[in-house]
């Protein structure tokens, strides 16, 4: 941290400066965050466009649906705190606990993943919604729902693969703490992209007996 | 120093831009007229708000007064240093826990509120859109750490997203409140 801060004195032409003292990798992770959430928002806008045109159906049931959501965003979210435990110990030079936790955030985003695709399997053989038909009514329903859940696993999946490779290298000594905590970055976004999808996706399309 | 008079004088004309969009739309009877102009109408007021809650915040003498070198010089403020310590991390765990807690909180009353329904589609889309963005907002400040970094970059990065997706909000929402009532 302080040699950082002693580059962030040099002129910034001589490549010594630190962007808003924040250092080039952060920076840049915040920069492709920001890129990302435009495109999740312009998916999520368009989608409450399409739920608010049409006669949108309600299909979902407490069980499995809502529940499993449910305890997806309970994962997606513990999943955040221990991430955020691992930056706090690679900061405070604790090695062996910091790779324990980021473990542990990569086992929660799997389990997020394999609650995701057994949602996927049961919307598909039990229900018949696919992408491109559905029984419920409006096809959109199907279209919207499968193309942005399908995104965000991509994007849990994705981060699961970046922590991994993460875990081992920090653990080897590759990494810094810095590149931990850059990596909680994009795993606090994908949690953060979830607290929309959640209940834009599921709970406005609620099945109310 | 000119990049950032830009950036005043370009908040201070989207300020202006949106206040006299308002007051012309109100003006025109336009808060009774239909939902898109009544929608517009918010939009243009809340940049206005936003534009120059900005400016009364950046040039708020009380605030510039002990970072300031010379009085009214708003410009010249002491170095931002980030805190180096340590036991920085470890003294917000207890914090982290809480801010969790609250995110669960906030997740269960969403969960309740998808079957109590209290109010109609668009009152619902509102009020769990809210309750994300403070989760958002939760998760940002303090999982994301933006509440300890530099303050100006909160700004640089969370200003533009915003306004992105107000102005995707605005100029898309309206019309597809059309579309509903066109019965297509």
């Amino acid at each position: 941290m302080s040699e950082a801060h002693a580059a962030a004195a040099e002129p910034t032409w001589q490549g010594g400066g630190e962007p808003f003292a924040l250092g080039s990798k952060k920076f840049g992770m915040w920069l492709f965050i920001v890129s990302d959430s435009l495109t999740f928002s312009a998916l999520l806008i368009a989608y409450s466009y399409a739920r608010v045109a049409n006669d949108w159906p309600t299909p979902f049931h407490f069980f499995p649906s809502i529940a499993f959501a449910t305890v997806m965003t309970l994962v997606l979210l513990s999943s955040s705190l221990t991430m955020v435990y691992a930056v706090s110990a690679a900061h405070n030079g604790a090695r062996r606990a910091a790779v324990k936790w980021i473990w542990a955030t990569a086992v929660c985003g799997s389990i997020f993943v394999l609650l995701h695709s057994y949602e996927w399997m049961h919307l598909m053989r039990d229900e018949g919604m696919y992408p491109w038909k559905n029984e419920y009514g409006s096809p959109l329903f199907g279209g919207t729902f499968f193309l942005i859940t399908g995104l965000h696993m991509f994007h849990v999946i994705t981060g699961v693969a970046y922590l991994a490779v993460v875990a081992l290298g920090y653990r080897r000594g590759k990494w810094a703490p810095l590149d931990v905590e850059v990596a909680g970055l994009y795993w606090h976004f994908v949690d953060l992209v979830w607290m929309f999808v959640f209940p834009l996706i599921y709970l406005l399309s609620t099945s109310v007996d | 120093m000119l990049v950032s008079l830009i950036g005043y004088l370009f908040t201070l004309a989207l300020g202006v831009w949106g206040a006299a969009t308002a007051a012309q739309l109100v003006a025109a009877g336009a808060l009774t007229a239909s939902l898109d102009n009544l929608f517009l109408t918010l939009f243009s007021a809340l940049m206005a708000v936003l534009s120059f809650g900005y400016l009364a915040w950046r040039f708020n003498p009380s605030r510039l007064a002990p970072a300031g070198a010379a009085a009214g010089d708003g410009v010249a403020a002491a170095p931002y240093v980030l805190p180096e310590d340590p036991a920085y991390e470890d003294a917000h765990v207890p914090l982290f826990n809480k801010i969790w807690m609250g995110l669960l909180l906030l997740t269960a009353i969403e969960v309740v509120l998808a079957y109590v329904q209290i109010a109609g589609v668009l009152v619902m889309l509102a009020i769990l859109l809210l309750l994300s963005v403070v989760k958002a907002g939760m998760i940002m400040g303090w999982f994301m750490h933006l509440k300890f970094d530099h303050p100006a970059f909160s700004w640089v990065v969370v200003a533009p997203a915003v306004a992105c997706i107000l102005i995707m909000c605005g100029y898309f929402f309206p019309d597809s409140f059309r579309l509903l009532e066109l019965g297509f």
